[in-house]
């Protein structure tokens, strides 16, 4: 019968198929774990040989170890390594034996033709070699890549090691102005912050959108940038929450005493999150002047409130402690909060 | 009367046996789509080696996690689990262990172990759960908080765990299961990506039998040597490679296994934190935090990391093994009911006509269905109203599909993980795929039904020492 | 006359060989381990003249070892050099406080890294 056949050799083709595809990764996993032990065994052979190489005192860092791709791609993975291990001269030194070795070279055409991984791994590679080749092609591969990924890390390379571009060609590079609040966004804004901070201030003065403009902000105060105070200080009556927010973290995270001027209204936010960053800042600040209202916010409806308010006091120390203890002794939401902080605090000391 | 009765049945055969075979094939499709959308993400995803890199860049904006171990009766080894959580690399935790009034020394271990006392704390009321009887800690390890309360529960004691933590994020495990060093800073990926839409992560669970740990860490991966485990091996490289990638990829994903999750406090917070009243907390969560996210009418994403995690140890004796199907089974089919306004709800998007869609196929009706083929394609035969032929043919695909979407689960594996170090660990791996189609499948599925007979009789549930996992198929 | 014996604890196999190359090819007698457990056992068995220490391992970080080596009258003589990629504030201040010797940031600066472990063990001239 016709249909038997059919579903026959439906069932001999789905096993059929099956074997095959098993047979085939069987075969795949043997050869692969051959070429893994020998790359294994030839990766050792070289570390042990870059390590004497690198050594100040006797190496040779103009010792060729490589003649071939395979090599030069294990030897690059091998000086990324140690490129986050050392300093000093033995950094130098094992740069001179990436360029030796032709290691740069290759990175160079592997970042303009290779697949996204490849080109993802030279920028790695290329990141602290500064001459010019390197600079112009790490800043070709950020502005024209079409993968995120790699332009992010071209971007690293180049704020960290040296060579980065204006802020505003950053920010069309890495369309910052889709406003997105990526933490690896951050990450490059702190190191941004700590070489560079005049280029994120403007960007951060330029009405860049409230994610990135929370990330610009958060970049420079945890860089300690006091310049950016007029910013904060402006920041605070923004009108989304979260940049509000941000505005009274970092203020207290720059713990600059301007914040008094407009801790009140935070203090008063309609948002809580606000009203919680405010708190803590009040408290991290130690400005005395807000005892009474943070008093008043020991009873507010939301707990994080409570509990920061409660905190800031027992930070104030003299003052605040004391009218955390006066609370302390209420029979109420405020006076429970008051004292559970209140044995927090001794327990911490 | 019979004149009457007989031929109405007979005309049922023929729209009975099409029913279970529409069944059947719906099934196996959705399976291979699941497998090429799994493939699709894999792929584009690529093979990642980049631990070290996301390390060095961004351990200082990485958001902090409060780990919440919910623990009963777990003395044995409770001190060795929070030691290796302690241990775990990331920039800032907290480890919240909660005794969820065990009969046993669980608090006294711990107290012991890492030389606590009693503290006050105070902490946000947001949800609700039993008593807490004291909180303990040492300045000594000032990341390590012990809470002891009143029994209720798995779901109670991470709502008071909730409750208590103080970090934007937390991330809910097992006891008893063994993490990745790098576990939180994997499953904090998306996080960093997506900060704004990103509410969920799930990570991958693998078993822990066969693998070698020591100090709480997995030195070397293998398979298990008993046939019960290498059996539910197969299930979880199923479930895992090819059922959460694939609803990752369609963001329709329905479940983070309680064994390891990382969720956004404030919106498990909002969405009423864990329910009291379902053996299946974990997958209830979810669909909570996707019900509120609908309602506020934000993107969101529910992710899923493919890298193994997180491990555990899976029931080797068959009684425990069928006590954690009743369960999942029932904890499915409560969630199910509970929120079948979703299925198909245009409102619910994706997650009412995929999510609900698959739950209605393979969890509502697929256990049942399939257990009614057994039956009636042999009583078909043996009234002489099918060809042997058929039987056999209909036998042999049912099993030939089952295999082929555990090799093509395999091969996922296989190309993008490669976790198992041997090439013989895929020979038998290839073996179990055949062999659990010649009864344990079939003993699953009556399993299931015991679960759906309980859940019809509302047989209530107690502390699940067992951790659901959500395979795609029983 | 007897080489002076030092212990390398870190669970980056490249550290552990740069480290031990370093210092091997100086005069030292080397012994490397992979986590913190093992160089807590190899501490109390070998009774080395230093510890090189890595601040993040699996199973016992380096705060932990620290705090264990101290706790034992055994050990707690035995100068520990922290060298860590932590370079926080905190992290410094409390391996310092807990009692290591000294603190070194990663990347570091090889030579550095041998001038000072001479000097923790007084041979400066040598």
């Amino acid at each position: 019968m016709d249909g038997k056949a059919v579903l026959w050799l439906l069932c001999a083709g789905l096993a059929g198929a099956a074997t095959l595809m098993m047979l085939g990764l069987v075969a795949r996993r043997y050869f692969l774990d051959r070429r893994a032990i020998r790359q294994g065994r030839r990766r050792q052979e070289l570390v042990e040989r870059v390590i004497v190489a690198i050594d100040p005192l006797s190496g040779d860092e103009k010792a060729p170890l490589v003649g071939d791709d395979a090599g030069r791609r294990l030897l690059a993975q091998i000086g990324c390594d140690f490129m986050d291990l050392v300093r000093g001269e033995d950094r130098r030194k094992l740069q001179d034996l990436l360029e030796f070795n032709g290691v740069v070279e290759m990175a160079l055409v592997e970042l303009a033709t290779g697949p996204v991984r490849r080109r993802e791994a030279a920028t790695a590679v290329l990141a602290p070699f500064t001459r010019q080749e390197c600079r112009a092609a790490l800043l070709t591969s950020l502005e024209h890549d079409p993968d995120p990924s790699v332009r992010m890390s071209a971007a690293f390379a180049l704020v960290e090691w040296g060579g980065m571009p204006s802020m505003s060609r950053l920010v069309a590079a890495l369309r910052m102005s889709e406003d997105k609040r990526s933490l690896r966004l951050l990450a490059l804004f702190c190191h941004i912050a700590e070489l560079n901070p005049a280029e994120l201030l403007d960007l951060a003065a330029s009405g860049t959108g409230p994610n990135v403009l929370i990330l610009a902000l958060h970049a420079l105060a945890r860089a300690g940038v006091l310049e950016a105070l007029p910013l904060l200080l402006e920041a605070t009556s923004h009108a989304a929450a979260d940049v509000r927010a941000e505005a009274y973290r970092s203020l207290a995270r720059l713990g600059h005493p301007a914040a008094e001027g407009v801790l009140a209204a935070g203090l008063d936010d309609p948002e809580w999150p606000v009203r919680v960053q405010a708190a803590m800042c009040a408290g991290r600040i130690g400005l005395v002047a807000f005892t009474g209202t943070l008093v008043g916010l020991l009873d507010d409806g939301e707990w994080w409130v409570r509990y920061r308010a409660a905190e800031a006091l027992g930070q104030m120390g003299g003052q605040g402690l004391q009218a955390l203890n006066s609370v302390a002794g209420q029979e109420n939401a405020a006076g429970r909060i008051a004292q559970l902080v209140l044995s927090e605090r001794e327990e911490a000391a | 009367m019979t004149e009457m009765i007989l031929p109405f049945l007979l005309s049922l055969v023929e729209p009975v046996a099409w029913f279970i075979i529409g069944t059947g094939l719906a099934q196996n499709g959705v399976y291979f789509l699941q497998l090429w959308l799994a493939y699709r993400y894999l792929g584009r995803r690529g093979y990642d080696e980049a631990g070290n890199t996301l390390w060095r860049q961004y351990a200082d904006v990485t958001p902090p996690i409060a780990l919440l171990v919910p623990a009963f009766n777990e003395e044995e080894t409770i001190v060795e689990s929070v030691r290796s959580l302690l241990a775990l690399r990331y920039a800032s935790f907290e480890v919240i262990v909660v005794n969820d009034g065990s009969g046993d020394g669980t608090l006294d271990a711990l107290v012991r172990g890492f030389d606590l006392a009693p503290v006050r704390r105070s902490w946000d009321d947001a949800l609700p759960h039993k008593p807490i009887r004291g909180i303990y800690r040492n300045p000594a390890f000032p990341s390590l908080l012990v809470v002891d309360k009143d029994n209720g529960g798995k779901a109670d004691a991470l709502n008071a765990g909730i409750n208590l933590s103080r970090m934007p994020l937390f991330c809910a495990v097992d006891a008893d299961s063994v993490l990745e060093p790098d576990a939180l800073l994997r499953c904090v990926e998306p996080f960093v990506d997506d900060p704004d839409e990103t509410v969920a992560v799930g990570g991958t669970i693998r078993l822990a039998n066969g693998c070698v740990v020591k100090d709480g860490c997995v030195v070397s991966v293998g398979l298990p040597k008993r046939i019960l485990p290498l059996l539910q091996t197969m299930e979880y490289l199923r479930a895992f490679l090819m059922g959460r990638l694939a609803w990752s990829e369609l963001k329709a994903v329905t479940l983070i296994s309680g064994a390891f999750g990382v969720f956004r406090r404030n919106l498990a917070v909002e969405a009423g934190g864990y329910s009291h009243d379902t053996v299946g907390e974990d997958i209830e969560i979810i669909v909570k935090i996707h019900r509120l996210m609908v309602s506020r009418g934000k993107p969101y994403r529910i992710q899923f990391v493919p890298e193994p995690v997180c491990w555990t140890e899976a029931p080797s004796s068959l009684s425990v093994l069928r006590r954690q199907r009743i369960r999942w089974q029932r904890g499915a089919l409560e969630t199910f009911f509970r929120h079948r306004s979703m299925l198909f709800n245009p409102r619910y998007g994706r997650i009412g006509t995929l999510g609900f869609g698959h739950m209605l196929l393979v969890d509502v009706l697929g256990p049942p269905v399939e257990v009614l083929g057994y039956l009636f394609f042999p009583l078909l035969w043996w009234l002489d109203m099918l060809d042997t032929d058929y039987l056999v043919i209909f036998a042999a695909l049912a099993c030939v599909f089952g295999i082929f979407i555990s090799v093509g689960s395999l091969i996922l594996e296989e190309l993008e993980l490669r976790r198992f170090p041997r090439a013989r660990d895929l020979l038998v791996l290839t073996g179990i795929a055949i062999v659990e189609n010649l009864g344990y499948r079939q003993l699953n599925n009556i399993w299931r039904i015991e679960g759906w007979w309980q859940f019809l009789r509302g047989t209530k549930g107690n502390w699940g020492a067992m951790t659901r996992v959500g395979f795609t198929r029983g | 006359m007897q080489k002076t014996l030092i212990l390398i604890a870190d669970d980056n196999p490249l550290v552990t060989q740069l480290v031990s190359h370093r210092l091997g090819s100086r005069g030292f007698e080397v012994v490397t381990v992979g986590d913190g457990i093992q160089a807590v056992a190899a501490a109390r068995s070998l009774k080395p003249s230093l510890l090189v220490l890595d601040g993040m391992m699996p199973g016992l970080d380096g705060f932990a070892v620290i705090k264990t080596l101290k706790e034992d009258p055994e050990t707690a003589e035995i100068p520990i050099l922290m060298l860590s990629s932590l370079k926080g504030e905190k992290d410094i201040v409390g391996a310092l406080t807990a009692g290591a010797a000294d603190y070194l940031v990663k990347p570091f600066i090889p030579e550095e890294l041998i001038l000072r472990v001479k000097r923790l063990l007084g041979t400066v001239a040598a």
